[in-house]
């Protein structure tokens, strides 16, 4: 493996790590959207947000990028692979987060909103002071666990086009036929990724894990 | 509407010829996956550590590289070690590796769930640990696992869909063929959707009772 | 004649002296990192005695139990079961523990029964894994011993299916169905209703009438003064008081003792 083929390979880092933090940010703001369609009582909208959810989980991510890309991007709109595959990404990971968010509100004691209720507090202070922050720590390790798979499957936007690990990796293979040592360090490459995202969520975890109500 | 489904008529007996190939590649997979996963499981009770890092490093690299590119280093890069796999049994090496790494960690959980209580019992009954193993803990830390199992299973099915870029003509493959040749992208990909759709939505419903009334036991 | 003297000294009637001490611990402790729980046991266990302990929670009433079976390992001193002796000092074989097991028998706060196994199936396990024996054989004596207990009739059923007073004679079953000639009970009723616990007490009460050597960690203060021969009170990890029964019961020496006592008796 020489250098030039290395380094190839590792500037596909940048767009890894983009993609999953766009993805994750997209999938973030729209699973609370989800999530509060679920938990709203109403209950139209908690089965359009129930099917929309599975719809999205039960097909591969594969076919919603090719489907997002080459449908609607040939078509109606010309967007570039990086936006489908955020786009796709970003809507799988909006289904995951509202099932997650979903769980962590159920975790949060019951008698947190009692609490809140019985002090009389107005509705949004109640949500901003005392569950979200609670909600945040005790969905943060789902969530960081989810966050290292998304990383590894941004591998599927180098199928599109998008100029990550995985593609950088299959066209240096392709150039020079060494594809075991190319795939190689690629893997490589996504462990070593996932390490410090592990360690920062364990830590993190700790620090939070005292301050969650019983 | 029924230019549509008179495409998805034509175009459908490949597909699920395509798809037949996923569900097959997905089944043989999990079949020698899943043992693996609890040899995987057993192993790693071991307290000696030199037989436990082996087993570590295949699990870390089994859940931590992504599937592609396993999929990618079985195909296209055995060959540079001498071994040529055709495209079938490259998917089943990189996918029971994957199966394997983390089912590995399912079964563990499954395991310890059974109450420690179990185990002091057998001892206090003088079973050896490999009777305690296979009669007791064993039986009733399988159906623990097993919603989870089923759940990665249908994950694995999904993944096989990345299987086109080794070649393997199943279900993708085909219909990026089709596509190639009539460049109706959405009605194709919809319907391999539909396909997915069909099988996993049902399969990911039954995997939520099963949770539910697991849990209910407990 | 000699044929006639062996039965019965095989029989457990005439006991040749060495046999008298079941149990024998010296200087017994145990530690869990640098929590002391266990410390300067000394206890002798005479072959068919019935020995309570009690004390307040903590006092390692419990731990010292799980010890005599080597379920706990001690960390310090001499412990003697049968005619197998571990030091504590040395590090323990499986074989070691095997042998100490052999003859003794554990019943469990949380009577441990296996659920997926029928109540026949729990109590003829062991048999034919442990003791050899073939299916007819250990299913024969299970029913034997379920009859014993009063639950022959469950025993094509699972352990789910029974309360927790027959779940608990089940288990006592499935330990007597070892043969051990040393049981030892770890707070046998704490975990059932008062009426349920009556019927476990009953057979405990009937063991020990039939010559059973017991240990019996508890809370059953009217047990621990009419069935057993002598009453051990512990706290701290140390015994501080032990001797016959209605002695240490109604005439406790210590004064922590008596302040147990009274809190207990006199509710």
């Amino acid at each position: 493996m020489n250098s030039q083929m290395l380094l190839t390979i590792v500037g596909g880092i940048q767009w890894t790590v983009i993609l999953t933090l766009t993805s994750l940010a997209i999938g973030i703001v729209l699973g609370a959207g989800l999530c509060a369609m679920r938990t709203s009582g109403n209950k139209a909208l908690d089965a359009i947000a129930a099917c929309l959810i599975l719809i999205l989980r039960a097909v591969p991510p594969i076919i919603w990028l090719f489907l997002i890309f080459f449908g609607i991007g040939t078509g109606i709109l010309e967007i570039t692979p990086f936006q489908a595959a955020a786009v796709g990404l970003g809507l799988i990971t909006a289904a995951n987060m509202a099932e997650i968010i979903r769980g962590s509100l159920s975790a949060v004691h019951k008698g947190q909103w009692e609490a809140a209720r019985a002090l009389s507090m107005p509705a949004q202070y109640r949500m901003i002071d005392i569950i979200a922050p609670q909600l945040i720590r005790v969905s943060l390790p789902s969530v960081a666990t989810y966050a290292i798979g998304l990383l590894k499957d941004t591998a599927i936007a180098s199928t599109i086009g998008v100029p990550e690990i995985a593609f950088q990796a299959t066209h240096v293979s392709q150039l020079t036929f060494r594809g075991l040592e190319t795939f190689a360090v690629a893997g490589g490459l996504y462990i070593a990724l996932s390490i410090p995202v592990a360690w920062a969520s364990r830590w993190a975890d700790k620090r939070m894990r005292l301050k969650v109500a019983r | 509407m029924n230019e549509t489904i008179a495409f998805w008529e034509q175009i459908l007996p490949q597909l699920l010829q395509g798809f037949s190939l996923s569900l097959q590649v997905t089944g043989v997979s999990l079949l020698f996956g899943i043992p693996l996963g609890l040899l995987l499981a057993l192993g790693l009770r071991a307290r000696n550590f030199l037989l436990k890092a082996p087993l570590l490093a295949v699990i870390e690299v089994g859940r931590g590289a992504s599937v592609l590119v396993l999929l990618q280093f079985v195909y296209f890069g055995m060959p540079t070690a001498g071994l040529t796999f055709t495209s079938f049994v490259s998917v089943v090496i990189a996918f029971t590796w994957c199966t394997a790494a983390y089912t590995s960690e399912i079964l563990r959980a499954g395991m310890e769930a059974v109450p420690q209580g179990q185990r002091e019992a057998a001892q206090a009954l003088r079973m050896t640990p490999m009777d305690t193993l296979c009669l007791i803990i064993l039986p009733q830390g399988l159906p623990i696992a097993i919603p989870a199992l089923l759940g990665f299973s249908i994950l694995m099915l999904q993944a096989s869909s990345l299987a086109f870029v080794v070649a393997l003509p199943e279900l993708m493959s085909k219909a990026q063929l089709i596509g190639s040749n009539t460049f109706q992208y959405v009605p194709i990909f919809t319907l391999v959707a539909l396909l997915f759709a069909v099988i996993c939505i049902p399969a990911t419903i039954v995997v939520g009772h099963l949770e539910r009334r697991l849990n209910r036991h407990i | 004649m000699v044929q006639l003297l062996k039965s019965v000294v095989a029989s457990g009637q005439l006991k040749p002296a060495r046999q008298n001490v079941l149990v024998d611990i010296k200087g017994l402790g145990k530690d869990y990192g640098d929590a002391t729980v266990l410390n300067d046991i000394n206890l002798t266990v005479n072959t068919g005695e019935v020995i309570a302990v009690i004390g307040p929670s903590g006092s390692g009433k419990s731990t010292l139990l799980r010890c005599m079976n080597l379920l706990d390992p001690p960390t310090r001193g001499i412990l003697r079961v049968g005619e197998t002796t571990i030091d504590a000092s040395q590090p323990t074989t499986s074989k070691q523990i095997l042998d100490l097991r052999r003859p003794v028998g554990m019943v469990f706060q949380s009577f441990n029964l296996f659920p997926h196994l029928t109540v026949l199936r729990n109590v003829s396990i062991a048999q034919e894994r442990v003791l050899k024996r073939n299916r007819q054989q250990a299913d024969e004596i299970s029913r034997q011993l379920l009859d014993r207990v009063g639950l022959l009739s469950k025993a094509d059923q699972y352990p789910s299916r029974c309360s927790g007073g027959q779940q608990q004679r089940i288990a006592i079953a499935r330990a007597l169905a070892l043969e051990p000639s040393l049981m030892l009970f770890d707070e046998p009723t704490s975990a059932l209703d008062p009426e349920l616990g009556l019927e476990v007490l009953g057979v405990m009460k009937e063991l020990a009438s039939q010559g059973m050597t017991m240990v019996v960690v508890t809370h059953e203060m009217h047990f621990a003064e009419s069935v057993s021969d002598r009453v051990l009170i512990m706290a701290d990890g140390r015994i501080i008081e032990g001797g016959k029964s209605s002695d240490v019961m109604r005439n406790p020496q210590s004064e922590r003792a008596q302040r147990f006592l009274s809190a207990v008796m006199n509710r």
